[in-house]
């Protein structure tokens, strides 16, 4: 029989007599798992031994047992020479009984619990000085009964107080104790049913605090929790996106289409998984997409769902296509440099599990619930995300990948970006200003916000104005593979004593980011240089909106003269080059013919 | 004695085989902390509560088969 076997069976009714069962069937197979040695420890008595050596085969654990005697909690813990000494334990399993420590609430009286968090603080140090094993404290269930009756309706202290004040004291102590870890038992025993818990034949026949057909359940918490400290935790989750991340299916869906987001089922189930996919961004697991999908159309489905809480920079690495899942996870694995057995991989397909499982064994891949409405319980019920503490470098991991990806997007894009341009194979057209393009210059001076130098209004008296007076008014049209772009800059050049001043640049929105100013100022340099000028300057009025031009002077030679919003170039001295990627139609002679 | 008792008892007190002769004098494993365990186990399995009293009474195979049979005539 293999131990999944075992424990199917087991899980059937897991009942006490099953796990003593299944206890026997396992301890065969010890050498397949991790052997580690576990004291209990306990005020009362505490005969959990077989069921936790159960729920830790479970995950890969096989314990040896040393059982204190009752109530001794105390003296094994400071007592050099204890048996726990002897028994040289990994982890120290502790439970204890509020009824047991305080005997005096059965007469109504409720002490503080201060007194009792300091000795038991002293017992902790006392045993950090001689092991660094660590402590796993089940903390206080609340008392079976409250002899204070209903007087802590009118404010007085109550056994449940006590208890509370108790666990809050453990967990802070855990804040700040190496190796101390709370077993939250009062927030399970809570959770299920405290009545159950409670059990007063056990109790007055044997001291038992807790009744044994609990330990199941606190077993299972206990043996996650001394799991968690000796097993790393995964590292990355890795998701599919349709009826995974979102109900439905995007190819088939559109980016509206799919379920993510709203009030309404089973949108919102989708919603709530997300988040909690995103606590455990918070916890510092990295997140990956591995999907059978069109790559443009997942991105474009982050892009255009905001009101789902995934992002798509929430994720880490990225593999969206047609190709085999143990591929892409592989990928993903080797991107960012962790190991395929640190890796979570959820999939609504069986078949997609079956394979990564197959080809990819370390992998802990899970088929996820039937039901959406289930996904999230199921993500917080994976005990392989299970982390005891964390660091400031967990919490700050995924913001680290996030920003290494950016700059990894950002070379990528510049070295791209070159064969981009020349796929376009932009030609700019220069024409002077006439009856057949005033309309569309007059119309950009007025309209243009952003790519726009001095925003200066001139209207269609002005500038024919301007040109009488023997000023160059240029309209600047451009052309690509993908059509013609009409007009889409303007230049206004005063000439006077060997200067030629820029009065107005301006370029449509539409075209920038495609170096096309660059041209422009290398035609408006030769253009300068042909009627005669020495120098070319220009300026930069700030606006609200003219940011993305801010740079176009210090970027192509200009100097910055004294009054600080003028510059200043010599004409034809290391002159501007046109780029490689635009051709200017016309011939360039100004910087020839000096 | 039924199979599906005498496995409870197999499992619980760790041994190979069982009689209805037996009892907590003849089962060395048979101590008070099993004895415990036992019980618990068996009111799980079989769906009866037993009174604190009866319990440490039960320390022997014959005590559980009449309790048990007792428990399925009430029900």
């Amino acid at each position: 029989m293999t131990r999944a076997d075992i424990f199917a069976e087991l899980d059937r009714s897991g009942t006490l007599a099953a796990y003593a069962a299944a206890a026997r069937k396992l301890a065969p197979l010890a050498q397949e798992m991790m052997p580690l040695r576990v004291a209990i420890l306990a005020n009362h008595t505490f005969d959990i031994e077989t069921v936790l050596g159960v729920e830790l085969a479970r995950r890969g654990i096989a314990a040896v047992f040393h059982q204190a005697g009752y109530d001794q909690y105390r003296q094994e813990l400071l007592n050099p020479e204890s048996e726990l000494d002897r028994f040289r334990p990994d982890a120290v399993l502790i439970s204890l009984d509020i009824e047991s420590a305080f005997p005096e609430l059965a007469a109504g009286r409720v002490p503080e619990a201060a007194e009792w968090l300091e000795s038991f603080d002293a017992l902790v140090a006392a045993w950090r000085s001689r092991s660094r094993a660590p402590l796993f404290v089940c903390d206080f269930l609340p008392s079976a009964f409250d002899m204070q009756g209903l007087l802590a309706a009118g404010g007085e202290p109550s056994a449940f107080d006590l208890t509370m004040e108790l666990n809050r004291g453990l967990r802070r102590a855990a804040g700040f104790t190496p190796n101390l870890f709370i077993v939250g038992a009062a927030a399970l025993a809570c959770a299920t049913g405290l009545e159950g818990w409670r059990d007063r034949r056990m109790w007055y026949l044997a001291r038992a605090g807790i009744s044994p057909k609990k330990f199941p359940a606190l077993a299972r918490l206990a043996a996650r929790t001394i799991a968690a400290f000796f097993r790393p935790a995964a590292k990355c989750l890795v998701l599919d996106l349709d009826d995974t991340l979102w109900g439905g299916i995007l190819g088939d869906a559109g980016p509206n289409g799919i379920l993510c987001a709203g009030s309404d089922y089973p949108a919102n189930a989708y919603a709530d998984f997300q988040r909690a996919v995103l606590a455990l961004r918070s916890r510092g697991i990295l997140l990956a997409v591995a999907s059978k999908n069109d790559s443009a159309l997942a991105e474009e489905a982050f892009e255009q769902r905001r009101d789902m809480p995934l992002r798509r920079r929430h994720f880490a690495d990225w593999e969206v296509h047609w190709g085999p899942k143990p591929e892409s996870i592989q990928r993903i694995a080797s991107r960012l440099n962790i190991g395929l057995d640190s890796i979570v991989f959820l999939d609504n397909n069986p078949d997609e599990i079956a394979l990564v499982s197959m080809a990819l064994p370390q992998v802990r891949a899970y088929r996820m619930p039937e039901r959406p409405e289930q996904f999230a319980t199921f993500l917080a019920s994976l005990e392989d995300f299970d982390q005891l503490r964390l660091s400031d470098e967990d919490r700050r991991r995924p913001e680290l990948y996030e920003l290494r990806n950016q700059q990894v997007a950002m070379a990528a894009a510049a070295t791209d970006l070159e064969s981009f341009y020349r796929s376009l194979g932009t030609v700019l057209i220069p024409e002077p200003a006439s009856e057949a393009n005033m309309d569309r210059i007059a119309q950009l001076i007025q309209k243009t916000n952003q790519f726009n130098l001095t925003t200066r209004r001139h209207d269609k008296a002005a500038l024919a104005a301007r040109m009488a007076a023997g000023s160059e008014l240029w309209a600047f049209r451009a052309r690509d593979v993908h059509g013609d772009h009409g007009i889409i800059a303007v230049a206004l050049l005063d000439f006077a004593a060997g200067s030629c001043a820029i009065d107005t640049l301006l370029m449509s929105c539409r075209v920038m980011g495609r170096t096309l100013e660059t041209a422009i100022l290398c035609f408006l340099e030769h253009r300068a240089a042909a009627r005669g000028a020495r120098e070319l300057t220009g300026e930069y009025l700030p606006t609200p909106k003219n940011g993305p031009c801010r740079d176009l002077y210090p970027q192509h030679g200009f100097r910055r003269s004294d009054d600080g919003n003028r510059w200043t170039k010599d004409i034809c001295h290391s002159p501007i080059l046109c780029p490689e990627w635009i051709s200017i139609e016309g011939e360039l002679t100004g910087c020839a013919t000096i | 004695m039924r199979d599906d008792l005498k496995q409870v008892l197999l499992d619980v007190l760790e041994v190979n085989s069982i009689t209805e002769n037996d009892s907590s004098r003849t089962i060395p494993t048979w101590d008070s902390v099993r004895h415990l365990r036992l019980i618990l186990a068996l009111e799980e399995r079989f769906g009866v509560t037993l009174d604190a009293d009866e319990i440490p009474s039960l320390n022997s195979v014959r005590a559980i088969l009449a309790v048990l049979r007792r428990g399925a005539a009430a029900a």
